[in-house]
């Protein structure tokens, strides 16, 4: 054990003047490397998919639709269906802000639920958090904000009943600005991840809680 | 000028070798407490035992007494079926590892403990866990002997108000695998990709 330690005592004696070395070494050649400092990420997905909302939006009986879709692209509703008696359900929606000031997505409603927060998520350190965004979720002017599995969320409380595959569900998104923008959930089966399904149907196969095999 | 920086250049590559040499025997140093500590069935260094006994309810409405995991590699993770994401995830993907382990999945045992045992009865567990691999086990209990059992696990839970007087919770999402003497053997993380955590209840299973 005395030896054990000992190398690593050396080792770390050894890795931290490794180090200083490196600061000095890595100063003088500042002048050459200071060029390439700033690398630019650009990611700009250009996926486009199924734009329910525009057609939904347009049975809004009040407020001016055109005004209200004008500063917002509301795209890729979707929630999936949940375990028998489940309470809540997460649904996920993506909103790029196209106007000049920005907008919060504050609330709204889903047809299957008593009412709908604006939540966020996180997991650090093996602990999973989420909180309701009282004050909404800004979306900044071009910004494009998506809730999704493991992040930003609607909670859907009080559910009626689960969504059931394939039967899109319809709600509404509510905006500080924009007001109210009609959407129509896609159901996705249970546990995916995404709104096309993927990693969401078990290996099918092996007969598994009953769900209507015959043998 | 450009001497200077081939010297410079020299050096760097010199001090980076003893950087990565240090790191490497730190590693292994470290990797080598480890197996030991697994093989020998101690605990991870500078941790005393990870878990505690406890006798809970199962989702049959049934007694569930830790004695019976002897002998029994399993995995274990806290939850709450009023959660709308990595809850169900989590349990889906346990069902899917469970399917894909075959026969295997036999030796293990998969243990869902909910940190909300006032809305989690036995009862609803049941109800909610229809949808998962009917191998999983939903456990309930008293507030108190949740309050012990996540003590003894380590796990962090709270309750965090909502509107409407209505709460939900935060708490530890990682799962936890046991080998047969009970001893913290390794972890699934929600984020791992889904070949690592098959892998690792692979070699759980094996340990059996
Ligand atoms: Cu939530």
């Amino acid at each position: 054990m005395k030896t054990l330690q000992l190398i690593v005592t050396s080792s770390a004696v050894l890795a931290m003047s490794a180090f200083v070395g490196m600061g000095v070494a890595q100063a003088c050649e500042k002048d050459h490397e200071a060029g390439h400092a700033q690398t630019q990420i650009q990611s700009r997905s250009p996926i486009i998919l199924a734009e329910a909302t525009s057609h939904e939006a347009g049975h809004m009986s009040h407020g001016d639709h055109a005004a209200m879709a004008q500063g917002l692209k509301v795209e890729k509703a979707w929630t999936r269906v949940t375990p028998p008696g489940a309470k809540v359900a997460g649904g996920f929606v993506t909103v790029t802000n196209t106007g000049k000031s920005e907008d919060r997505l504050i609330g709204g409603s889903f047809d299957l639920a008593g009412r709908v927060e604006v939540h966020e998520m996180v997991v650090a350190d093996g602990i999973m958090r989420m909180k309701e965004l009282a004050a909404g979720l800004t979306i900044a002017p071009g910004a494009t904000v998506e809730l999704k599995p493991g992040s930003y969320h609607l909670m859907f409380l009080d559910l009626k009943a689960s969504p059931e595959l394939g039967k899109p569900v319809k709600g509404v998104l509510k905006f500080e600005k924009a007001g109210d923008v009609a959407v129509s959930f896609a159901v996705a089966p249970l546990g995916s991840k995404t709104m096309d399904g993927s990693a969401g149907k078990p290996d099918s196969g092996h007969d598994m809680h009953g769900s209507g095999h015959n043998h | 000028m450009s001497q200077s920086t081939t010297v410079l250049g020299r050096i760097r590559m010199v001090l980076w070798g003893l950087v990565a040499l240090a790191a490497v025997v730190i590693g292994a140093i470290f990797l080598g407490n480890l197996q030991e500590a697994a093989r020998t069935g101690a605990s991870l260094p500078g941790a005393s035992r990870f878990g505690t006994d406890f006798v809970l309810v199962d989702q049959n409405g049934q007694k569930f007494d830790s004695a019976s995991l002897k002998g029994t590699p399993y995995a274990m993770f806290f939850g709450f079926t009023n959660c709308p994401d990595i809850c169900p995830t989590t349990l889906f993907e346990m069902t899917k590892h469970l399917q894909a382990l075959g026969d295997k999945a036999d030796k293990i045992k998969v243990l869902f403990v909910t940190v909300d045992p006032e809305r989690d009865t036995a009862e609803h567990l049941k109800d909610y866990l229809s949808a998962f691999d009917p191998r999983i086990i939903g456990l309930t209990g008293t507030q108190e002997e949740i309050k012990n059992v996540e003590k003894g696990y380590r796990i962090f839970a709270e309750k965090v108000a909502t509107s409407d007087d209505d709460y939900t919770m935060n708490h530890t999402a990682t799962v936890f695998l046991f080998d047969k003497n009970g001893t913290l053997a390794s972890t699934l993380s929600w984020q791992e990709d889904e070949k690592t955590r098959q892998t690792k209840l692979e070699k759980l299973t094996e340990r059996g």
